[in-house]
């Protein structure tokens, strides 16, 4: 079921179900509230303006000459380029995060025991219908890592922003990773929580505002790694060797 | 609110009357103007329709008549024209506004039709809100309000993994919930 579909049967809302939303729903953030309570003040001064000066037939006001601001220009190309830039050295970061630890812990042999599968559409072969990824059963997720040795992962777009999860068996220990991503720069919190009626480590790694690192470890050896936002393919798999 | 309430706050200070009723009904302004629009307008077209509305109301506001009553009726009337006028502008293919819709003398099988789906609608609504926080507001956002991970992690002050993974497991405790309710897919196409 399509569920943006489900929550279509609000659009043209009769006038009861208007009310319940009203009650139940919060639409605006408090910083667009006062955007648009601005605005809406600000429109309604300059209705009464223009009619007060209709009224009196003598002026027109409200209207200026348009005079290019080439400094603005400038500055507004410059403050793209730096926007641009910097972007492009967060992700070069993030893909060389800690490479100390990278060269040390990808084996030579990293890229032949790793296998890409698109494990929602096994689990469809097999009967399974799963939303999400992190909604599938962790024994399914166990015996694909057996069948495929090693790493099983695929990539999903969610909110029309592309993520990926990977799957792994006992690749590194809780403390191993932990001491593995301590040596960045990002923050990083650690939890303890029940994944799959497993109990689990989760820790969460934040880059940026864009970027998000979940790792899950749970007590039967699997390890899930999730939330690549915004990053290709081939940088995941950067990261994922890491792991390795 | 009533009349005397905003007259009496413009007579103290407009823009502390001002403020008051768009406090109040900023909410259910937006919420008749993106039940109309949702679909057919961006965010910023909808932003920029309620506070169309508000500008309409404060400016169009007669000082000097001596009605009194609730205000939220002549708010609505406002809210629902300026949204009928956006959808046409904004629907390239020429259908009629929401509004005309709304005119239009329907035939009993519609009635019928509008009655189950205002009991649809109210159930969906009654069973999101039983999801509990921050679930339902999750739920509410990212499906009827379009807003994504992020935006909606810093509403619940929540990770965007986190929100993602609390919503799959929402929508589907309130697939269960609907469903033993006795509404299925096919009740809402």
């Amino acid at each position: 079921m399509n569920e943006k579909n489900f929550f279509d049967i609000l659009n043209h809302a009769d006038d009861n179900t208007i009310e319940e939303l009203a009650a139940a729903v919060e639409f605006t953030t408090p910083a667009q509230r006062e955007i648009i309570f601005n605005r809406s003040i600000n429109k309604a001064e300059s209705h009464k303006t223009s009619t007060e000066t209709y009224n009196g037939g003598i002026t027109v006001s409200g209207t200026e000459k348009y005079k290019p601001h080439i400094i603005s220009r400038i500055a507004g190309i410059a403050a793209a380029l730096i926007i641009i830039s910097g972007g492009a050295f967060a992700i070069y970061r993030v893909i060389n995060n800690s490479p100390e630890i990278i060269e040390s812990s990808v084996s030579s042999d990293k890229n032949t025991d790793y296998k890409h599968v698109d494990i929602i559409a096994a689990c469809q072969e097999q009967g399974m219908y799963v939303e999400a990824p992190e909604m599938i059963p962790a024994g399914f997720v166990a015996d694909m890592i057996d069948v495929k040795p090693f790493i099983v992962q695929f990539t999903y777009s969610y909110d029309e922003r592309f993520m990926s999860f990977a799957y792994f068996k006992n690749p590194v220990s809780p403390d191993e990773y932990k001491d593995l991503i301590s040596q960045g720069d990002s923050e990083i919190s650690e939890h303890d929580t029940i994944v799959n009626g497993h109990q689990a480590k989760w820790f969460e790694q934040t880059v940026n505002d864009n970027y998000e690192v979940s790792v899950i470890y749970e007590s039967n050896g699997i390890m899930t790694i999730f939330g690549f936002e915004n990053m290709e393919a081939e940088q995941i798999n950067s990261i994922i060797s890491t792991i390795k | 609110m009533t009349d005397k309430d905003y007259r009496n706050e413009l007579e103290k200070s407009e823009y502390n009357a001002q403020k008051m009723l768009f406090d109040e009904y900023i909410n259910y302004v937006y919420a008749i103007v993106f039940s109309l629009l949702r679909g057919v307008a961006e965010r910023e077209d909808i932003d920029e329709c309620v506070s169309d509305t508000f500008s309409d109301i404060f400016s169009g506001y007669d000082k000097n008549s001596a009605f009194d009553g609730e205000m939220k009726g002549f708010i609505a009337i406002i809210a629902r024209r300026n949204a009928a006028n956006y959808y046409k502008r904004l629907s390239s293919k020429g259908i009629t506004s929401p509004l005309e819709e709304l005119n239009a003398a329907p035939d009993t099988t519609d009635l019928s039709r509008e009655f189950e789906k205002a009991e649809i609608r109210r159930l969906l609504i009654q069973k999101t809100l039983e999801l509990g926080e921050p679930d339902s507001t999750i739920v509410f956002q990212k499906y009827f309000c379009g807003r994504n991970s992020k935006e909606i992690a810093k509403i619940v002050s929540l990770k965007p993994s986190a929100v993602r993974m609390r919503c799959t497991r929402a929508v589907r405790r309130l697939k269960e919930m609907l469903s033993e309710a006795g509404i299925g897919e096919e009740d809402i196409q």
